[in-house]
C-alpha cells in the first residue's frame, strides 16, 4: 500500500488515534520491512476503540503479531 | 479530464456523509422504495460520531421523573434563546421514541439494575425548569456514538443501501437553482462521478479544523458548508463555536463532561473551587460556555495555573479509583498519554477547546436548506448533523443534544425526503455539460496548481489566526485584525502548492480541497463574529458584554463570494412553538 493511502486509513475518527497514527506513519512507514508494513496496515484496519484501547487504554493487542508495532507506536510518542 | 469520462449514476436521493447523521437518514430512505446511495470519504465508521462518548439525551424517566418540556426549556435556555423553538419542540418531543427505536436497532445501551436504560446527569439538563438536576443521558458505556454508528451502518446494509466509500465529494450540482446531484472523486481509482438524483442530503459534519486546538479528528473539514458557500448560499450562526472547558492543556484531547458528571471539579491556582462563584446552582455541571468562560476569567484574573498560568485544573482524584475505570473508562490513560498526569492521584491539566460547531448550513426542522433570511428553500437540498444549523443548539449546544439531533433530524431527513419523492416524477433532467465543467475546470486548477506555499503551512496558518483572534472572549479590535489575516488566507489559495499531481489516492489534494473548504468557514465565522454585536451564549464580546434582545434575536446568514467578499441577511428566531402542546419560553437573562 503506498504511503498516501495508509496516511487516509489513518483517520480514524477519533482525535487521539489520528494523532498517533499519523505522526508515526508519515515519518517510519516507508522505512518498514514488507512484512511489518503488512502487520501495520493489518493494524490500522481494526475498529478505531480496539486501536485507542491499546495505545491509550493499556490494554494487550488482540493479536501477538501487534506487539511490536505497539511497542513501536507507544515508544514514539 | 473530459465529460466523456465521468462515470455518471442516478438515484432518488444521495446523502453524503455516513455518521449518525447520515447514516440515520440513509437509513430511513432506505425503508421505503425510494432508492438511496450515501457516499463518505472515510469508512463509515470512522466517521467522527465515533468519538462521541458521553451519551444521547432524551426524557424517558427512567432515573426519576422526567417530562420533554424541561428538556425543551434547558435546550432553549442553553442556546441563550437563539434557537428555534418549533425545531426546538420538535427534538425534544421526539427523543424518546427517536432513542427507543436506536434500542430496537440494537444498540447496547447501559442498563440499571432493573432493566431500563441508565441514564447520567450532563451538563445543563435539569427537571422542572431549572429546579433540579436532570438524569437525562442515555450511554453506551463510554462508547455510545461507536454504538450507534456500527448498529445504523448495520441496518442500513441489511436494507441494500448502495455505499460509496472513500470518494471524495467535490462540489454540488446545480441546474437553474435546484441542486440535482454531487460530482464526487473515487480517491482509490481515481475516477471522477456523477451522482444525479432528485434529492441531495449534506452530512458532512462540523468544522472543527478550522482552529489549532479542537478536539476534532482529522476528517471535521465541514466540507458540506464549503460546497454550500461556493454556491453562493448561506451559512448561519457561524459565530458560534462552543469550546469544550476541558481539553487536555497542549494536546486538545477531550475529558468528558462525565467526568463531572460523577463527581469532577475545577480548580484555580489558589486550589479554589471556582466554579459555585459562577455557578451556585450546578457549579461544576453548568453547561459547557459558562464552564469554559469561568476558567477564561480565573486565568484573566491571574488565576491560572502552570508556568504560563493559562490553565485550570480538573480533579478526579477524590472519586474512588473503581468508578473512575468503571464510568469513565481512558479517562486515566488518556491523561497519562497526553498530559503526563495519574487522574487517580493528580489533578490534570485542562484548558478551553474548540468542540463542537453550533452554525453550518440552514434548514427548517424538515431539514429543507434555507436559501435566505425569509425561509425559502433551494429545491432539492437538504442537510442534517453537525454541518446543519436547524436551529436546535442556538447560541450554545448543550451535551448529549447534539447525538439527539443527528438522530431525530436525521430520521425526519428521511420522512421529507420520500415525502417529496412520492410527488416527484422519476426522470432525471439533463445536465448541462457546461454545469460540470466549471467543477471540474475548478477542480483542475487546484490539482495543478503550484505557487509558493504548501498546503499544511497555510492550514496552519488559518488556525492559529482562529485560535487567536477568534477564540472564547472577542473584541472588536481582534476580530477585524483577525478579518484582515483571513482574507489575505483567502486569497493566498491560489498559490497553494500541490506536488502530487496523480488522482491516485492523492492525500496532498484532497487535503488541499479541504483546506478551501475551511478557509470559507474560517472568513465566514470571523465576518459574523465581528458583526455580532453583542455576547450570546458561546460568542462573548468584551466590548459587548451584555445580550441585546432588541437587535441581535435574530439568525446571521453570511454569505462569501470567490474574492472571499461577504454579504448578510438575517432570519427572525422562531419563539413559537410547533404546537400548543408546550409554550413559549420566555426571553429570560441566562443564569445557572
Ligand atoms: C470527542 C467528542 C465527543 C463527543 N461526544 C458527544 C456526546 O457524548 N454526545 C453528543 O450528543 N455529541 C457528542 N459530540 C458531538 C457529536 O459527536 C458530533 O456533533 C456528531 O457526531 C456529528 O455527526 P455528523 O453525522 O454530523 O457528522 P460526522 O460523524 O462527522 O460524519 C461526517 C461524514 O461526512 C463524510 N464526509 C465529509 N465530507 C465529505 C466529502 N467531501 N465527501 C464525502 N463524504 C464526506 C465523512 O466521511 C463522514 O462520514 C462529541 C464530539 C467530540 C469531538
Amino acid at each position: 500500500m503506498r504511503l498516501s493511502e495508509v496516511i487516509w486509513k489513518c483517520r480514524k475518527g477519533i482525535r487521539e488515534v489520528d494523532i498517533l497514527l499519523s505522526r508515526y506513519t508519515e515519518k517510519f512507514y516507508p522505512g518498514l520491512s514488507e512484512e511489518d508494513k503488512k502487520n501495520y496496515i493489518e493494524f490500522i484496519d481494526q475498529d478505531t476503540y480496539d486501536i485507542l484501547d491499546v495505545l491509550v487504554n493499556d490494554k494487550k493487542p488482540t493479536n501477538k503479531k501487534f506487539l511490536k508495532i505497539v511497542e513501536a507506536l507507544k515508544s514514539f510518542n | 479530464m473530459e465529460n466523456s469520462k465521468i462515470i455518471k449514476h442516478t438515484h432518488d436521493a444521495i446523502v453524503i456523509g455516513a455518521g449518525g447523521s447520515g447514516l440515520r437518514a440513509t437509513m430511513g430512505i432506505s425503508q421505503s422504495e425510494h432508492s438511496v446511495a450515501c457516499i463518505s470519504k472515510v469508512f463509515p465508521t470512522r466517521s467522527h460520531t465515533v468519538a462521541a462518548q458521553g451519551g444521547i439525551s432524551g426524557a424517558l424517566g427512567n432515573m426519576g421523573e422526567d417530562d420533554w418540556r424541561w428538556h425543551m426549556y434547558d435546550t432553549v435556555k442553553g442556546s441563550d434563546w437563539l434557537g428555534d423553538q418549533d425545531s426546538i419542540e420538535y427534538m425534544c418531543k421526539n427523543a424518546v421514541e427517536s432513542i427507543i427505536e436506536l434500542e430496537h436497532f440494537g444498540v447496547p445501551f447501559s442498563r440499571t439494575e432493573e432493566g431500563k436504560i441508565y441514564q447520567r446527569p450532563f451538563g445543563g439538563m435539569t427537571t422542572e425548569y431549572g429546579k433540579g438536576i436532570a438524569q437525562r443521558t442515555c450511554a453506551a458505556a463510554d462508547r455510545t456514538g461507536h454504538a450507534i454508528l456500527h448498529t445504523l451502518y448495520t441496518q442500513a446494509l441489511k436494507n441494500n443501501v448502495d455505499f460509496y466509500i472513500e470518494y471524495f465529494v467535490i462540489d454540488l450540482v446545480f441546474e437553474e437553482g435546484k441542486c440535482i446531484g454531487v460530482l464526487a472523486w473515487c480517491l482509490d481509482d481515481g475516477t471522477i462521478h456523477l451522482f444525479q438524483s432528485h434529492i441531495v442530503i449534506l452530512a458532512t459534519g462540523g468544522h472543527g479544523r478550522t482552529y489549532q486546538s479542537s478536539t476534532s479528528a482529522h476528517t471535521c473539514t465541514g466540507d458540506g458548508n464549503g460546497m454550500i458557500l461556493r454556491a453562493g448560499l448561506p451559512l448561519m450562526d457561524m459565530e458560534f463555536i462552543q469550546f469544550h472547558p476541558t481539553g487536555i492543556y497542549g494536546a486538545g484531547c477531550l475529558i468528558t463532561e462525565g467526568a463531572r458528571g460523577e463527581g469532577g471539579y475545577l480548580t484555580n491556582s489558589e486550589g479554589e473551587r471556582f466554579m459555585p462563584k459562577y455557578a451556585p446552582n450546578a457549579k461544576d455541571l453548568a453547561s459547557r460556555d459558562v464552564v469554559s468562560r469561568a476558567i477564561q476569567m480565573e486565568v484573566n484574573a491571574g488565576r491560572g495555573v502552570g508556568e504560563d498560568k493559562d490553565h485550570a485544573l480538573l480533579h478526579l482524584e477524590h472519586l474512588d479509583a473503581s468508578v473512575i475505570h468503571e464510568k469513565l473508562p481512558g479517562i486515566t490513560e488518556t491523561a497519562k498519554i497526553f498530559a503526563g498526569v495519574d487522574a487517580t492521584t493528580d489533578p490534570i491539566p485542562v484548558i478551553p477547546t474548540v468542540h463542537y460547531n453550533m452554525g453550518g448550513t440552514p434548514t427548517n426542522h424538515y431539514t429543507e436548506v434555507i436559501a435566505a433570511g425569509d425561509g425559502k428553500t433551494v429545491e432539492g437540498l437538504m442537510a442534517v448533523g453537525e454541518g446543519a444549523c436547524v436551529s436546535v443548539h442556538g447560541a450554545n449546544r448543550l451535551g448529549s443534544n447534539s447525538l439527539l439531533d443527528l438522530i431525530v433530524f436525521g430520521k425526519s431527513a428521511a420522512e421529507t425526503a420520500c415525502s417529496l419523492l412520492d410527488k416527484k416524477t422519476k426522470n432525471h433532467i439533463d445536465i448541462k455539460s457546461s454545469t460540470i465543467s466549471d467543477i471540474m475546470d475548478n477542480f483542475e486548477s487546484t490539482r495543478n496548481s503550484s505557487g509558493d506555499i504548501g498546503t499544511a503551512e497555510l492550514r496552519d496558518k488559518m488556525q492559529k489566526t482562529m485560535q487567536r483572534y477568534a477564540p472564547v472572549y472577542r473584541d472588536d479590535e481582534t476580530l477585524k485584525k483577525g478579518i484582515d489575516i483571513m482574507h489575505g488566507l483567502f486569497k493566498d489559495f491560489k498559490h497553494v502548492s500541490v506536488s502530487d499531481k496523480s488522482l491516485i489516492w492523492n492525500t496532498d489534494l484532497v487535503e488541499t480541497l479541504e483546506l478551501n473548504n475551511l478557509l470559507y468557514q474560517a472568513l465566514a465565522t470571523l465576518y459574523s463574529a465581528e458583526n455580532r454585536e453583542e455576547s450570546r451564549g458561546s460568542h462573548a464580546r468584551d466590548d459587548y458584554p451584555d445580550r441585546d434582545d432588541k437587535e441581535w434575536l435574530k439568525h446571521t446568514m453570511v454569505s462569501i463570494d470567490s474574492d472571499g467578499g461577504k454579504k448578510f441577511d438575517y432570519k427572525p428566531v422562531k419563539l413559537d412553538t410547533l404546537t400548543d402542546e408546550v409554550e413559549t419560553v420566555k426571553l429570560k437573562a441566562r443564569t445557572y
